[in-house]
């Protein structure tokens, strides 16, 4: 444990300020209150190293923009680069980190209005619930009814990284956000710990993969839905597929009924039709989220036919 | 109003069978939009857009076109005053720059009657100690502000030969310049007069054609507002060209052409970038912006711009403006405003040729990808 822990650990309240860019919002408004502690990365928690597998690790501390713009990532672990480069903004990219954005805040509505209370908050109800949940889950898996912001996280579940904290070691991702039934939490790290670094298992020959978000305007949005998709093809038929997706539940989720649609089944249309049925597998939309079923089955489609292609 | 009334023309259009642009050119007296109807219906874009049959396929093109106008509306009473102070040329009214652009319009206005550079003129506004001029609403202050300043100019070039006892030499390139700064201080002021009661045949006054009630309320205008409403209306046409990506509800304006009719331009530069941010606009409310509350509580949850989305500069399609500076030769000078007109029919040409792209008609903004889905039959929209 370093001496900067230490000190966290007697501050329940306060946060890790790596760039700010979530947070200097929330400062302003005053959703955030507590008191901050500035990571001042060691030189292990920036930029990307490889051992001798080909498996990467990246420093929690790395931007954005150098994930999006390093061509051996993008080789090795090319959803992962292109996920990189379709979020945010180029500002947003240059300085914001990867532990940033896996333990960003949620972007409902509710929740960054100081006025309203919400479970994120201390409250008792989800007041979107009720109310507009316009840019709401389709997947209903817990109380909260706020999709999962960090686009990060969706690529790294399609890659089954794990992330190492300053507490903890090799973390998957369903245990670094939990499973969506916290309604109160966007991620299940303890006060006191911090994200260091990711890593990344082997890449996989062969590989394809992408990355999309259905927006509304052309870029800069948040995520109505976003996909990742990495498949392997051999012989004409899919012999991998793995397909992650944001901004439709609590936390992302793994796609597994579209999966096992691919699964061994020949490279065809029909096949891809059959995986962006599956897509919406267990699916509980809101009363006004069903359009994001649309979307993610759209998007299941456009991405497969893509990497197919 | 826009949105559902040039909806409706263009339903009028796709079921009489007819060309939306020759309809509206049979049925519309007013010879302003007479000549943008011509220009619409020569453009390229227009000329080969997609036929009424359906569209397959996973992204689908459509053009479509609105016609927008406004009330010729000035304000009664509104004078200008032309000064020289210490050889430099000082304009001042009360009126007030809200951002978009009366410095300039006063600016260019008096550069260009002088022969001078608009950074050679001093404009004084925002005091109500100033002479009085016009708020900054309706499209108002250059048909207020203009008309005044031309006579104040004849006024003030006047004095300046009489006082220099020169006249600008013929052929310089600055005539005025040297005289404006060999001239003693002086000042001269002059009130909005009203229009010339002639008119052109189709150019009556929109109060007028209203009949009895027209004329009460242009009367009750007058007498409370000091506002008075004038005849012709600046006017504008444009043509737009979408296409859907149905399958992600995602809608991109490729192109805007919008032809504009609102007299001689008084600051010809400011006018291009008032039509392009007109469009700008026009294209956020119909596609990204909307005021979302909370159902229960009536908060209003879109108040940053992260959730009342506006168009970034990847959304802005290819602008192409077209002047005509025909028209309002009953106004002296021959300027209107053309802050509202420019940006009326963006909305409705944009839901005309989503109409035309898929087939079906949008009656609900902004067109959101759920919307979009909605009208194409997926689920129901949010």
């Amino acid at each position: 444990m370093t001496a900067l822990a230490t000190i966290v650990a007697d501050e329940a309240t306060a946060e890790f300020r790596a760039s700010g860019t979530d947070l200097s919002e929330r400062r302003r408004s005053g959703v955030s209150r507590g008191r901050l502690i500035d990571i001042l990365p060691s030189p292990d928690m920036t930029g990307i190293t490889w051992d001798a597998t080909g498996a990467a690790r990246i420093g929690a501390s790395t931007t954005i923009a150098a994930i999006a713009a390093d061509a051996r990532l993008a080789a090795a672990y090319p959803g992962v680069a292109a996920a990189a480069g379709g979020l945010a903004t180029p500002q947003i990219r240059h300085i914001a980190t990867l532990g940033g954005n896996l333990a960003q805040r949620s972007r409902c509505w509710y929740f960054r209005n100081p006025q309203i209370d919400c479970l994120k908050k201390g409250g008792t109800a989800c007041p979107a619930r009720e109310g507009n949940h316009l840019y709401g889950v389709a997947f209903d898996l817990g109380p909260c009814v706020a999709p999962h912001p960090s686009t990060m996280a969706t690529a790294l579940l399609a890659y089954d990284a794990r992330i190492t904290t300053n507490r903890r070691p090799a973390l998957t991702i369903e245990q670094l956000l939990g499973d969506g039934s916290n309604g109160a939490a966007d991620h299940a790290l303890q006060p006191g710990e911090m994200i260091e670094a990711v890593e990344l298992p082997p890449p996989i020959a062969g590989e394809r993969a992408t990355y999309k978000r259905a927006i509304g305007r052309a870029y800069a949005e948040w995520p109505l839905v976003e996909v990742v998709a990495r498949i392997v093809i051999a012989e004409g038929a899919f012999r991998l597929a793995r397909l992650t997706a944001g901004g439709i539940a609590p936390v992302p989720i793994r796609l597994n009924a579209a999966e096992a649609a691919t699964q061994g089944a020949p490279v065809s249309a029909a096949t891809i039709a059959a995986a962006a049925r599956g897509a919406t597998n267990g699916a509980k939309p809101l009363p006004m989220t069903g359009y994001k079923l649309d979307l993610l089955t759209g998007l299941v489609r456009d991405l497969l036919e893509q990497c197919s292609g | 109003m826009a949105f559902a009334l040039e909806q409706a023309v263009d339903e009028a259009a796709l079921r009489l069978k007819v060309d939306p642009v020759q309809l509206r050119k049979r049925w519309d007296p007013n010879p302003d939009r007479q000549r943008l109807y011509d220009w619409a219906g020569g453009l390229e874009t227009w000329r080969r857009r997609p036929g009424p049959e359906a569209q397959a396929g996973r992204y689908r093109r459509g053009v479509g076109v609105a016609v927008g106008y406004w009330l010729y509306l000035w304000q009664l009473g509104t004078k200008v005053a032309l000064a020289i102070e210490d050889g430099r040329l000082v304009a001042s009214t009360a009126t007030q720059d809200i951002g978009t652009g009366t410095r300039s319009v006063i600016a260019d206005a008096a550069a260009r009657e002088f022969g001078l550079e608009p950074h050679e003129v001093e404009v004084r506004i925002g005091d109500s100690k100033l002479p009085y001029g016009p708020g900054s609403s309706g499209s108002r202050v250059t048909a207020s502000i203009i008309p005044p300043l031309l006579i104040a100019t004849e006024k003030l070039k006047a004095g300046v030969s009489e006082k220099t006892g020169r006249r600008p030499a013929p052929g310089s390139n600055a005539p005025w310049r040297d005289l404006i700064a060999a001239s003693p201080n002086f000042k001269v002021e002059a009130e909005r007069a009203e229009d010339n009661p002639r008119t052109a045949y189709g150019n009556n006054s929109l109060i007028k054609d209203a009949g009895i009630m027209g004329w009460i309320l242009g009367f009750m205008v007058r007498r409370s507002s000091h506002l008075a409403i004038g005849a012709g209306a600046p006017s504008s046409v444009q043509v737009v060209e979408v296409e859907v990506d149905t399958l992600l509800g995602h809608v991109r304006v490729l192109r805007v052409h919008s032809g504009i009719a609102v007299g001689r331009l008084a600051a010809p530069a400011l006018a291009r970038s008032q039509a392009a941010g007109a469009i700008v606009q026009g294209l956020g409310y119909a596609l990204y912006e909307g005021r979302e509350v909370d159902p229960i509580t009536g908060d209003v949850l879109t108040a940053s711009v992260e959730d009342y989305r506006m168009p970034g500069i990847a959304d802005i399609p290819t602008i192409d403006l077209y002047f005509d500076e025909g028209g309002f030769d009953h106004v002296h000078g021959r300027s209107v405003g053309i802050g509202e007109v420019a940006t009326v029919p963006t909305s409705a040409a944009i839901a005309n040729a989503i109409r035309n792209a898929i087939g079906v008609r949008p009656c609900e903004i902004p067109l959101r990808p759920d919307r979009l889905l909605g009208l194409l039959d997926h689920r129901s929209a949010a």
